[in-house]
């Protein structure tokens, strides 16, 4: 091998890459199942009750079950991309979202930014209820093709 | 609506949005990153540790510390970087860190005798690919750590320079030395 004459060592890198992991595959499931199991803090935001006066207590949803379905509403846009979901409450209250977006290049981007808030509104009023001066702030913060 | 939502969305969609999904608590979106990832950090963890057991408690720690801290992961850079980073930290930590043994030069020698022979095709890439591996345990971690980083995960030096937290030039050295051992441990098989 000459000096500075790589290519062996080249090829066997890009084989390397390619070569199966089965020890991956075989504790794929197990990661993911620890994963699962394993809780992350939300703060708990109040939920309008259905059927007030119905049973004593109060209902809560965790910030993250709403931020899910936040980003799964806002998943299947074809001109926007959701690059952060921000929740913001106060002694359990909800009172702003913040949706930061990724637009894509020449697109109608107002529009785009429309139909996220509506969405926005439309979970929050079947997750939440009505959420009386709730702020959902939708901006186009990047671009992509 | 939320009947007619679709429930993962992950396939198409790049790191970034997944990332923002798992940040707002979607698992799904989390296990598609776990998915995509998974077999890249398995491999780095492998070659650079020596034992199976700890491979496989590093990868499945750095997916559960990176599920548990993404809400703070805020793209200053790649979802790839930072689990890579998390998973470096956790071979560090495991202690397990495969050292550089050196090996006895006999078991790198080629299989074919002509110089001028394939190593790909007169060994089917095994014999070549075992010799490989072989010489890459005998680097220093930290130069096998970039090499792999760079060469078989194609990342950038800025990139391996923030998970093996180095200076790009410093990881561009530890690179430059590592190619020139393995050119000299593999030189019999060009």
């Amino acid at each position: 091998m000459a000096i500075g004459d790589y290519d062996a060592i080249d090829r066997a890198a890009r084989v390397l890459r390619v070569l199966p992991e089965p020890g991956w595959d075989a504790i794929e499931d197990d990661v993911i199942a620890a994963v699962r199991s394993t809780p992350r803090g939300g703060w708990p935001l109040l939920v309008e009750d259905p059927l007030p006066d119905s049973a004593p207590g109060v209902l809560r949803v965790s910030e993250l079950v709403l931020g899910t379905l936040l980003s799964r509403a806002l998943t299947d846009d074809p001109d926007s991309r959701v690059t952060d979901i921000r929740i913001g409450s106060e002694e359990s209250a909800l009172h702003s979202i913040s949706v930061e977006l990724s637009g894509r290049y020449l697109a109608d981007l107002p529009a785009a930014v429309e139909r996220a808030r509506a969405r926005c509104e439309q979970v929050v009023a079947e997750v939440i209820g009505d959420v009386p001066g709730l702020s959902i702030d939708v901006t186009v913060t990047d671009v992509h093709r | 609506m939320l009947e007619q939502m679709r429930p993962d969305a992950s396939d198409g969609a790049d790191d970034r949005e997944l990332a923002a999904a798992a940040r707002a608590g979607d698992h799904a979106a989390f296990e598609a990153l776990v998915r995509r990832h998974g077999a890249a950090l398995y491999r780095y963890a492998r070659r650079m540790t020596g034992d199976s057991d700890a491979v496989n408690d590093i990868v499945q720690e750095t997916f559960v510390a990176a599920w548990r801290q993404i809400a703070n992961f805020r793209a200053e850079s790649s979802v790839r970087t930072w689990l890579f980073a998390i998973c470096a930290r956790k071979v560090v930590d495991s202690h397990r860190v495969k050292k550089a043994i050196p090996i006895d030069d006999r078991l790198i020698e080629p299989a074919s005798a002509d110089r001028g022979s394939d190593p790909f095709a007169a060994a089917s890439n095994s014999a070549f690919l075992e010799a490989m591996e072989l010489a890459l345990s005998e680097l220093p971690p930290r130069q096998r750590a970039v090499w792999l980083l760079r060469e078989v995960e194609e990342l950038t030096f800025p990139q391996i320079a923030t998970i093996l937290n180095l200076s790009p030039d410093g990881a561009r050295g530890h690179h430059h030395r590592a190619r020139n051992t393995l050119q000299q441990r593999l030189v019999q098989w060009r």
